[in-house]
């Protein structure tokens, strides 16, 4: 066993459980918990792999990559919370059948 | 080394697969507190302190309060449901313990010198100074999409 079979091993099995947050839960709070979960399985690797080659550039995108990804955090309950319209009902990925601009 | 690398991985994919199946929104959160706190400890481990320290700050800090205040902001009925805990107390408290063991295991045991030589200080100092250099712009991108994001809370009729 290296290290590098233990992080891809992590990572593949992070990502492999966000999708399945995905696919498998309809609340859409869980769905960006799954999100999150794929998110860090891709840093895991990222930092992994740039601290092994030694190559800052790696660092600095993992950097940014995580910047983006609480952005996108913020964006999607900014969604999630306005989308509540019906007092009594939860919101569910299934509420969401159309766009409006 | 290699011990505490793999104790760490293991223990976030075993939050992970946690939240999956728990019931309540509240008891995958917190699941997701700890593969977050986990995963910071594989950064430190892998000698990206400064990584460690930022996903602490951002991901189990900032973006779990965020998790936490949506759920709890659920109308009663429904945040009641999703923050009855799943979770037998006693149980409860091995999710605690585990960080604290994933955590304590990263500190005491230090990076992965051994095997990832290249790993230090300079690295880091090497990025700081990419993104503060050649990189500035794609720095002030994501300044300006956080600032877009913190603009999309804001309500209409506020």
């Amino acid at each position: 066993m290296n290290a590098e079979l233990v992080a891809w091993a992590a990572a593949s099995a992070l990502f492999s459980i966000g999708t399945a947050f995905l696919l498998l839960r309809r609340q859409l709070v869980a769905m960006v918990v799954g999100i999150e979960l794929m998110v860090n399985a891709a840093n895991i690797l990222i930092v992994f792999h740039a601290v092994r080659r030694a190559d800052p550039q790696g660092l600095a995108v993992a950097l940014l990559a995580l910047a983006a990804a609480a952005a996108e955090v913020v964006v999607g309950f900014a969604l999630i919370l306005s989308m509540r319209n019906d007092e009594n009902e939860a919101p569910e990925s299934s509420h969401l059948r159309e766009l409006s601009g | 080394m290699l011990t505490a690398f793999a104790l760490c991985g293991g223990l976030a994919v075993l939050f992970a697969a946690a939240a999956l199946i728990q019931k309540t929104l509240y008891g995958s959160a917190m699941c997701l507190m700890g593969v977050l706190l986990e995963v910071a400890a594989l950064f430190v481990l892998v000698g990206a302190d400064l990584m460690g320290f930022i996903q602490v700050l951002v991901y189990a800090g900032a973006v779990m309060v965020l998790i936490v205040i949506a759920i709890l902001s659920a109308p009663p009925n429904i945040a009641q449901r999703w923050t009855a805990s799943a979770f037998p107390k006693p149980a409860a408290w091995l999710v605690p313990l585990a960080v604290f063991a994933g955590l304590a295991s990263a500190g005491r045991m230090g990076g992965l010198e051994a095997a990832l030589p290249q790993a230090g200080a300079h690295l880091q100092r090497e990025m700081a100074g990419l993104l503060f250099g050649p990189w500035a712009l794609a720095v002030e991108a994501v300044g300006l999409l956080v600032l877009i994001a913190s603009l999309a809370v804001v309500r209409e009729d506020a």
